[in-house]
């Protein structure tokens, strides 16, 4: 703040307080010639009433007024004027001992011996009001400092319970087979990890690392999240979701900011294994000895930067190995430096990986903690660790499901079909959308599963073996799934008005009681069903893919016309 | 050259640079000559995830006027964190 002159002298108001009516006036008049506002009193009395009605910045009073004390004003300022400080200058006629300590006690701001000497006067006073300006102006900054920490300290509180309650949720830990360590630089972290079961009972493990760290960091992984769970819950695609979180991020965020992410989706099921990484350090798959057997390098830009057009959400598929862990780890992990500045690294990350025994979290952070001195990390840093091998042993436990426990009473019946042509059969997720519309109708969650998983093998089968003509045998070899993909894009967007998928829902009774048929049919020439079971029941999987996992899902499983036609029913 | 315009990065590109990096920002859209704008990574020995939002933040800005952004002289850690973060994709890295 700049201290002009005749702006101070403008806005100064002094009080002054002396009961010789010609000093008063003396006073006064060298005051206003100096440039300050004067109001005057001639008593004791007086100059309270002044005091509690005019707002005063500084008070000169005589040491005697009309027989009171001028000092006891100091101490009986009116309470509407006590807010601020308002310097004290008393004037008295000699320096006497008693007036001296008087002063000193009360918190006189200076005193002026009489007869006073006007060169003093103006010397004194403008030094109290460059106290009086900067006082103000720390007690101003004070408060507006006092009130950013207060909304901050609200703000925080916010994100805080945000943080707890939506981004860190408990359901990520109830994920089996995944253990995650993040560790934030201060209260929030940009770095996330969160998990969920999609309704197949496939496991989605997204880990993200905001640019920048802190409230800034976390408020741009708040749409990332909120997409990430509801639509895995849905039961959506992998692409489908890393597809919309980019679009949402690239729409909300600032051109400099973004989300370096990798997203992993285990299908349990098949036992294969899809990720996509766009900014995150490669992912490593270990085998039972912790030797890396495969690394998922980042191929793509981090989320939010480019355009849906130029954006590119094929993810990486591999056969999953049962015995196999996946570890995944933020940058800040190799980038954290000891005492000497000398990076974590790679190689001291791959050492501690092949170190492990049962648990790579422990070994990872007793390194990280041995290199740098303390666990006090300088950038937000998070890994976490995938075991497959307990993730199928959980997910065993999945399929000893339950009967319909629904009546026609609590859900009436309903019949509900649909029929795709052409392109759209490659764009509709069926089965998700059928999730949604039985988890509105009513049914548990747990039936919603069930459905979702067979129609999910049902479809997939319809539309790649049905209609493509697709054969599991493309998926062989090094670049087996990625060959395979491509070629079901090209014939997808090949798609003309002759194919046809016809899905319907009917829920109703028979003599048995309350019963769901699923029929799925689709206009391609029918398959070899023998063998497209016994190609999909190979390997370690043993427990239930394809067509026996519907069976084992399922009441009864009718397949007519060569496979063209499947009516699957659940009681 | 005169198509050019260059910007000299420090030793540590991150968010203490940022002002700085807005500031060049700032004037190599405002010069109409040059349809190149030169990063120059010779010095930086350190870069953070915020050095990548800039550069983000100047590519867009730049394309939005036609310009072109490159990246000059990586090496070492650096060049790796362009490459993890898949850079090339949006610029070209020479």
């Amino acid at each position: 703040m700049k201290l002009n002159e005749e702006h101070l002298h403008n806005t100064i108001t002094i009080l002054v307080a002396e009961e010789d009516q010609s000093l008063n006036r003396i006073y006064k008049s060298h005051l206003v010639q100096q440039g300050y506002r004067v109001i005057t009193s001639l008593s004791y009395d007086e100059a309270l009433l002044i005091l509690a009605s005019e707002p005063i910045d500084i008070m000169l009073v005589d040491a005697n007024l009309g027989g009171r004390k001028g000092i006891e004003l100091k101490k009986n300022i009116p309470d509407m004027a006590k807010d601020k400080h308002v310097p004290f200058i008393l004037m008295a006629n000699r320096e006497s001992p008693d007036i001296l300590q008087a002063c000193i006690s009360l918190g006189v701001d200076d005193f002026l011996p009489k007869p006073i000497n006007p060169l003093l006067l103006n010397v004194k006073i403008k030094s109290l009001i460059y106290h009086v300006r900067m006082s103000n102006i720390v007690s101003h900054q004070n408060k507006q400092l006092t009130d950013l920490l207060n909304k901050s300290d609200l703000e925080k509180q916010m994100v805080s319970h945000l943080m707890n309650n939506h981004l860190l949720s408990k359901q990520t830990s109830q994920v089996k087979g995944l253990e995650y360590f993040i560790q934030p630089t201060d209260d929030f972290s940009g770095d996330l990890i969160v998990a969920r079961y999609a309704p197949s009972g496939n496991v989605f493990i997204m880990h993200v690392d905001a640019t920048g760290h802190g409230l800034t960091a976390t408020v741009t992984l708040m749409p990332v999240v909120t997409i990430f769970k509801a639509m895995v819950e849905k039961g959506y695609r992998l692409e489908s979701i890393i597809r919309e979180i980019n679009t949402s991020l690239a729409k909300q965020l600032p051109f400099d900011r973004f989300v370096a992410a990798s997203l992993v989706e285990v299908d349990l099921n098949h036992g294969t294994l899809r990720v996509w990484n766009g900014g995150m350090p490669g992912l490593c798959l270990l085998d039972d000895e912790n030797r890396i057997i495969q690394q998922f390098e980042s191929k793509y830009m981090a989320l939010g930067i480019l355009s849906s057009k130029e954006f590119i959400s094929r993810a990486e598929s591999i056969k999953l190995p049962i015995r196999a862990k996946l570890v995944g780890y933020s940058d800040a992990v190799i980038e954290q430096r000891d005492l000497l500045g000398y990076p974590f690294g790679i190689g001291r990350l791959r050492l501690a990986l092949r170190q492990s025994y049962s648990n790579s979290l422990e070994h990872i952070l007793s390194a990280l903690i041995e290199h740098c001195g303390d666990n006090r990390f300088d950038d937000d840093l998070s890994f976490y660790q995938f075991n497959v091998e307990q993730a199928v042993q959980a997910h065993q436990a999945l399929y000893l499901t339950d009967h319909v426990t629904h009546t026609l009473e609590e859900i009436p019946p309903f019949t509900w079909s649909l029929v795709l042509v052409g392109k759209q059969i490659g764009k509709q997720e069926l089965p998700s959308q059928c999730n949604q519309f039985l988890a509105d109708m009513g049914f548990h969650h747990t039936f919603c599963q069930r459905v979702f998983t067979i129609l999910t093998e049902l479809v997939t089968n319809a539309v790649d073996h049905g209609l493509l003509k697709l054969t599991s045998v493309l998926k062989a070899g090094e670049e087996g799934f990625l060959t395979y993909y491509e070629e079901r894009d090209k014939r997808l967007a090949e798609l003309s008005k002759k194919d046809h998928l016809t899905l319907s829902l009917n829920w109703f009774e028979d003599e048995q009681g309350p019963c769901m048929h699923l029929e799925v049919q689709d206009s391609g020439e029918g398959y070899e069903l023998e063998s497209l079971e016994k190609e999909q029941t190979k390997g370690e999987y043993e427990f239930g893919r394809g067509l026996a996992l519907v069976r084992q899902l399922a009441s009864e499983v009718c397949i007519q016309h060569q496979g063209t036609h499947v009516i699957v029913t659940l009681r | 050259m005169d198509d050019q315009f260059r910007i000299r990065l420090p030793e540590r590109f991150d968010f203490s640079y940022h002002k700085t990096f807005y500031g060049h920002t700032y004037d190599a859209l405002n010069q109409n000559t040059s349809q190149e704008v030169i990063v120059d990574f010779s010095e930086v020995d350190y870069l953070d995830s915020s050095a990548l939002g800039m550069l983000v933040m100047l590519q867009k800005k730049c394309a939005e006027q036609n310009k072109k952004v490159v990246i000059e002289n990586a090496s070492g850690v650096p060049s790796e964190i362009l490459q993890v973060a898949n850079m090339g994709k949006i610029v070209e890295i020479r």
